[in-house]
């Protein structure tokens, strides 16, 4: 750690050491390369939006144990240093090849971003629908609904750094029938930092299905944010294969508005990373709503996942649903964190989550921590969250039946997660993903 | 290889739990020559359980001496899944319920699998749905049974039936049926009794590990023997299981110390 005790710390800014000890490393030089890169342009709604989300991080600096809602994931031990932010020169060439598409079955365009950039010549627009607007934006100036305005350090840090926007919108009533991919990398030539934001608008009654791969190509430091916005009677499904490798720190948030009437889903399907933190928000902003997320988690390794999800009910009658699986083998590190807020105003809310996770190995480790707040009477919301070991006598069972103790063991696997793959409703996308569990599940053995 | 008279042949056979003293198995010396069917019969806790798990391979046992051959090969030492390939079937007093592995794709895969370890190509999706249409219609097994995750929510005969089903789909040389009868109803118990006589045959042979008498009945067994603090301890005709019924165990055990 380094004690710059304000040294560092320019003319009349404050000194963000508040209760939090002293700068670490990694703190100090994201504050440099924040000067560096933003410095020099304080006029503009942008960029002073950009001041107020670092002024925010500066405050809180990096997480640490003693963050209620990091308590499990100390990313400020995790971020020894700061890795430099990517440079336009570190935009991948043309053609550059970042793996199997895995949703290469599916139909649709692929937008590519790369370090937070949308890269046109990897992307392929060709099957663009009609209906849905894409533009690039420095956009970081929306205001006006609280999740807009969320995201912790998470979503401070994305704000701070990220210089691109890409925003996909479909006007009210439109029924977009293919689903668009996105397909996020981060890392180049070096290690880097990666910011990435996306934000995706529906019109009342819009309905689009967004496929999203996050992946990695070299040590990265890595925010996304994902900002969805709907209106009235809007439907979208989201799903998203987060496949990293064990130099990868993956920093995520889907942030959701949820109107009236309307339907949200995001599914993680989430692979690796040495520190993977994956959060959602549901804020409902109408009654009537349902917003799911779901994931499963295959960690093996040394990976590290965290999966916080939270709903915020400020209406009545909303929906929401949460179930989460864990498979741990070896050395990995899985942390559920799950908070159901109800508002006073909340009635009838029926909120519900679930967690579990098979710990396949006695080295792996599962930390699950359940919040339920909740001021209205009228309700049913509850969590449920077990943690346990493959089934044995089911093992032997499979086995006696002439089914090797690998494959048994993939066949009980499989059937673990299978509870929560069904939560995808478009079918290719679940047989897509099940099969890719089969594919991930037979190389650990 | 040992002589071919036998298609099971245990000598000596000693086990117990892994990580503990107690022997279990204390020596049982059992020979079913093939095409015959014998009955188990015995108290409570005499071990009839565990012979039959030491026999399936199961990892929670070990043997301290004594050698078992299926059909003149020894078993020890092979796996689970290996015995099953050659021919072995274990009908599991408590069949257990595994959510999200349905009754069809475990079939499928215990088919293909035996079917791989004779050098035979997988069935095709039809044949396999013709075989198993055709037993699962014997045994009273509905598609929706099948369908449904294996023995999730079952009741208990529907467990028994669905075992005895798979044991028909997959025609293992050696049967054995762990108190398949318990938990039965009369009709399912005649229904269970003509699935497994339709499978006696020169070539297979069974054990029928059991309490009551009334299933011999129904399915009569060339021998009986009687297994007691880990040991058999007396063997003999069909007329054994009566004698056993009207007398019950403590003559025959005492007789035998
Ligand atoms: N895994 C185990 N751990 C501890 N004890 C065991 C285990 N398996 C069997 N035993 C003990 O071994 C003895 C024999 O049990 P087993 O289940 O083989 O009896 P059984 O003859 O099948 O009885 P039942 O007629 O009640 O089915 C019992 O005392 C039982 O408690
Ligand atoms: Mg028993």
């Amino acid at each position: 750690m380094v004690d710059v005790l304000g040294k560092s710390v320019r003319k009349g800014e404050t000194v963000p050491l508040e209760g939090r000890g002293a700068m670490t490393k990694a703190e100090f030089a994201l504050r440099s390369q924040f000067e560096t890169l933003f410095f020099p342009s304080l006029e503009s709604a942008e960029t002073s939006k950009r001041h107020l989300a670092f002024d925010r991080f500066s405050r809180s600096g990096l997480p640490g144990r003693n963050v209620e809602s990091w308590c499990y994931t100390d990313l400020r031990r995790a971020m020894s240093e700061a890795y430099a932010p990517a440079k336009a020169e570190d935009a991948l060439a043309p053609g550059f090849d970042y793996g199997p598409d895995i949703f290469g079955s599916l139909p649709g365009p692929r937008l590519v971003i790369v370090n937070g950039f949308l890269h046109r010549d990897l992307s392929d627009l060709s099957q663009w629908p009609a209906g849905v607007e894409m533009s690039c934006e420095s956009g970081v100036g929306r205001t006006g609904k609280p999740h807009f305005e969320s995201g912790g350090v998470i979503g401070d840090l994305n704000m701070a750094f990220a210089e691109e926007e890409l925003v996909l919108r479909v006007q009210g009533g439109n029924d977009i029938a293919l689903p668009l991919h996105l397909i996020v990398i981060s890392g180049g030539e070096r290690p880097l930092a990666a910011h990435s934001r996306v934000h995706i608008d529906l019109g009342d009654g819009a309905k689009l299905r967004v496929i999203e791969t996050c992946l990695n190509v070299s040590a990265i430091q890595a925010t996304h944010v994902l900002d969805y916005d709907g209106g009235k009677g809007a439907h979208f499904d989201h799903v998203r294969l987060q496949n990293l490798s064990d130099d990868a720190q993956f920093l995520s948030v889907v942030k959701a508005g949820i109107a009236s009437d309307s339907h949200f889903s995001s599914f993680l399907f989430a692979i690796g990373g040495a520190l993977a933190r994956s959060e959602t928000e549901m804020h409902f902003y109408g009654e009537n709503a349902r917003g799911y997320a779901s994931g499963v988690a295959l960690l093996s390794g040394k990976a590290f996942c965290d999966i916080s999800v939270s709903a915020y009910h400020s209406f009545p009658r909303c929906v929401s649903r949460e179930s989460h699986k864990f498979v741990l083998d070896d050395e990995a590190h899985g942390v559920f964190h799950g908070h159901i807020l109800v508002h006073p105003q909340a009635q009838e809310t029926d909120g519900k989550q679930s967690s579990h996770a098979l710990l396949l190995s006695e080295r792996s480790e599962m930390n699950i921590k359940p919040e339920l707040e909740i001021y209205a009477d009228d309700v049913q919301c509850g969590h449920g969250s077990t943690s346990g070991r493959l089934d044995e006598v089911a093992l032997f069972y499979l086995c006696a039946r002439g089914i090797s103790e690998d494959d048994a063991k993939s066949m009980l696997v499989l059937a673990f997660v299978g509870e929560v793959l069904e939560e995808i409703a478009d079918e290719d996308v679940r047989s897509v993903l099940s099969d890719y569990a089969r594919i991930q599940l037979s190389k650990a053995d | 290889m040992q002589e071919n008279k036998y298609l099971l042949e245990i000598k000596g056979l000693r086990a117990r739990v892994k990580g503990s003293d107690e022997e279990i198995l204390k020596g049982v010396d059992l020979c079913v020559p093939s095409g015959e069917v014998h009955a188990i019969m015995g108290p409570n806790g005499s071990g009839k359980s565990t012979l039959s798990y030491v026999l399936a391979g199961h990892w929670n046992y070990d043997v301290i001496s004594g050698e078992i051959y299926l059909d003149g090969e020894s078993l020890l030492g092979s796996l689970p899944d290996e015995r099953a390939a050659k021919g072995l079937f274990l009908a599991f007093q408590y069949p257990v319920e595994i959510p999200g592995v349905t009754t069809l794709a475990l079939l499928r895969q215990s088919l293909n699998m035996q079917r791989k370890a004779g050098g035979k190509a997988e069935l095709s999706i039809p044949d396999f749905k013709k075989i198993v249409d055709e037993k699962s219609k014997k045994l009273n097994v509905s598609g929706a049974m099948l369908r449904r995750p294996v023995n999730v929510g079952f009741s208990g005969g529907e467990k028994k039936r669905n075992e005895i089903m798979q044991m028909a789909v997959l025609e293992p040389k050696l049967c054995i049926l762990d108190e398949t009868d318990s938990g039965l109803d009369i009709d399912a118990l005649k229904l269970v009794a003509d699935g497994v006589n339709a499978l006696r045959s020169p070539d297979r042979s069974m054990i029928l590990i059991t309490h009551y008498q009334r299933l011999l009945d129904y399915i009569v067994p060339d021998k009986v023997h009687i297994l007691s603090a880990g040991r058999i301890v007396c063997n003999g005709g069909k007329d054994l299981a009566l004698d056993l019924e009207n007398h019950g165990y403590s003559g025959f055990i005492k007789a035998s110390v």
